[in-house]
């Protein structure tokens, strides 16, 4: 447990200075979008009033309550707002197979090091995952964080009978990429970072797998692979988006609970049992 | 005891290793000697678990486990921390994972061998890292040391410095086993002598046995066995 | 042992390196570098300073101890024996030991003993006086 935790911090502090620097990004850029947004919206309020002789009132009875979700709309702030979103998945996607490419790399072979630390190499393993996790979830943590910070901004721009608040759940329900990053019911979050972490392990087996095997491991990848379609069609054939299919709703969900358990898991102690025993520096 | 049975290691479609035996006592100096492409570093590798291989490695009478790792050590002929680590840092990253991480003889080291703590792995010289590389071992109480390749490239001066390790009591009692193609510098250091041709060990003796009876030094015979 | 005298061997490798070693003592007691009853270094500290490893440096002791040049009494340091016999017998065999390579390279050139004798004792006293330690170290 010890060394599981000394790893975890190893891994940590080698990719913090990035995570800094794009959560930074994110706020900036965030909290830019929104102030543009505000500002845009107030001009055109005002360009409207001024040419149509409309009070604030008249204009409000005409254009109804902007909310937040209205400021990242406009032209080029959603890219503002959801650029860093989509850089900071990115990143962490290449990041999650850069954290064992990068003990291999250059003529530092960090990689015997850390194989040959006196504890269960799962250790690693899991360090290395965890780390990534909590990374997500970082990112996560700061969208929440980030939304009440964007409305303060909003209000405190617009005047407030043209403004309402939204909700931060509410928010999050609203149809943009963050439904799914950042889902605001918890069934759903369970679902889509079930997902996330069964991906994870999925692109780490991939990659114990290469690095076991090499050139001949890219056949046996693709069988693995395969194996997975497989059993992610399951729940299509079951009749997962038909209507009239044998199974209930509730069967299939279960179902797909089970492949869930059942790829991460076999995934898992396969990826394991590579690291132990198969793995080739 | 470390004991190699039968050690066979493909490569893809290459036998780089075809049934090596060999045994390398505690308290003795053994040289796997080949050269380039010989296999002597795949030897090393798969005795420390470093690479998968059929065949049978004890280690005094038992086979690897991760606990052991306390007890055997591998120097490789490249750095094993990230480059921008300062080498405090590595120290305390040891420190932190092994138990028998000896930090009095960790200070006596970085004096001896001249290296400042302050520096970062990347701004060493091959000669320094090479220092380091063995500072991380010897700092260790372990029981068994492998080197790769310690002198490979290195300043004759470090060279030196190297050279007086294994007649310093850092080496007393461990067993160690080092590899290289070029024994010029340590031929008179070394214990026992395992030369390794086609994958398999073609002669394992002690050196000074091999002095006595034959009157031959170990360059002798590796002419012997590789002129033929 | 002074620091000159610690540094400078450089071994035969076609020769059993601890035969060296002893072989060296020997001549630093013949040379008179070393007297009788003087410390020698532990095993130890012998590897580290001869430059040579702990297995030889103990094979070199144990001979020295066999052939009765060095005695060991308990935990306190070895000491070069104090015996006469053994001193005396020790500076016997490395002259001979020169004589006979000394003998061996000049047989071939075939020349009567007493010019040969002759010209070792003129050789020998004008060197003499020229080193006046009279050591010839090889």
């Amino acid at each position: 447990m010890r060394t599981f935790v000394k790893l975890l911090n190893f891994e940590m502090n080698r990719f913090a200075k990035i995570y800094i620097g794009l959560m930074v990004l994110t706020v900036a850029l965030q909290l830019a979008a929104v102030t543009i947004g505000a500002n845009h919206w107030l001009d055109s309020a005002n360009e409207a009033m001024r040419v149509n002789q409309w009070t604030l009132e008249q204009y409000h009875n005409v254009t109804g309550n902007i909310q937040l979700n209205s400021m990242v709309y406009d032209h080029y702030n959603r890219l503002l707002y959801f650029g860093p979103i989509f850089l900071s998945i990115t990143v962490l996607l290449i990041y999650s197979c850069f954290i064992w490419y990068r003990d291999w790399r250059g003529k530092n072979t960090v990689v015997y090091r850390l194989l040959t630390l006196p504890s269960n190499r799962a250790n690693l393993y899991f360090a290395k995952l965890i780390t990534i996790l909590l990374f997500a979830f970082g990112f996560v943590a700061l969208q929440i964080v980030l939304v009440p910070l964007e409305r303060l901004i909003a209000q405190s721009i617009l005047p407030a009978e043209l403004y309402r608040n939204i909700s931060v759940f509410d928010y999050l329900k609203s149809p943009t990429v963050l439904k799914f990053l950042v889902p605001p019911y918890f069934s759903e979050f369970v679902l889509y970072y079930g997902l996330v972490i069964t991906g994870l392990i999925v692109l780490f087996t991939a990659i114990l797998m290469e690095r076991s095997y090499r050139l001949k491991g890219i056949g046996f990848i693709v069988l693995y692979l395969a194996v997975l379609a497989g059993l992610a069609s399951i729940p299509y054939l079951m009749g997962y988006s038909r209507y009239d299919s044998y199974f209930y709703p509730g069967e299939i969900i279960g179902a797909c609970l089970g492949l869930i358990v059942i790829i991460a898991g076999g995934s898992l102690w396969y990826s394991l049992y590579l690291l132990r025993k198969k793995i080739s520096v | 005891m470390i004991q190699v049975n039968q050690m066979v290691k493909n490569y893809g479609f290459k036998k780089v290793l075809n049934g090596v035996s060999f045994t390398a006592a505690k308290g003795e100096i053994t040289c796997l000697i080949g050269i380039n492409g010989a296999g002597k570093s795949t030897v090393l590798k798969s005795i420390m678990g470093l690479t998968p291989y059929k065949g049978e490695v004890l280690i005094d009478n038992v086979s690897l486990t991760p606990v052991m790792y306390e007890k055997i050590n591998f120097i490789p002929d490249s750095l094993t921390m990230p480059s921008n680590m300062r080498i405090a840092d590595c120290l305390s990253f040891m420190a932190d994972f092994y138990r028998n991480w000896n930090a009095e003889r960790t200070k006596e080291l970085l004096k001896f061998f001249q290296l400042n703590s302050s520096d970062r792995v990347s701004s060493l010289s091959k000669g320094m890292a090479a220092k380091l590389n063995l500072l991380l071992g010897l700092a260790l109480d372990c029981d068994y040391i492998l080197m790769d390749e310690p002198f490979s490239g290195i300043d004759m001066f470090s060279r030196e410095q190297i050279t007086d390790v294994f007649t310093s009591e850092l080496i007393e009692d461990r067993g160690v086993i080092i590899t290289t193609h070029e024994i010029n510098d340590i031929e008179h250091l070394i214990d026992k002598a395992v030369l390794l041709q086609h994958g398999k060990v073609e002669r394992e003796f002690y050196c000074e046995e091999v002095r006595e009876q034959e009157g031959k030094s170990i360059t002798d015979v590796m002419r012997e066995v590789y002129m033929k | 042992m002074t620091e000159e005298q610690k540094l400078g061997i450089s071994f035969n490798v076609r020769e059993p390196v601890y035969i060296q070693v002893v072989r060296y003592f020997k001549e630093q007691i013949a040379t008179g570098q070393i007297g009788a009853g003087d410390k020698i270094p532990s095993r130890r500290e012998l590897a580290s300073v001869m430059k040579i490893n702990a297995n030889t440096a103990q094979k070199a002791y144990k001979e020295m101890e066999e052939q009765g040049l060095i005695v060991t009494e308990g935990n306190s340091p070895s000491r070069i024996t104090q015996d006469q016999k053994i001193l005396s017998s020790i500076r016997a065999e490395l002259i001979e030991s020169a004589v006979d390579i000394f003998i061996s390279s000049i047989r071939n050139i075939q020349i009567p003993v007493e010019e040969l004798v002759d010209i070792i004792k003129t050789k020998y006293t004008s060197e003499r006086k020229l080193s006046p330690e009279g050591g010839d170290t090889r």
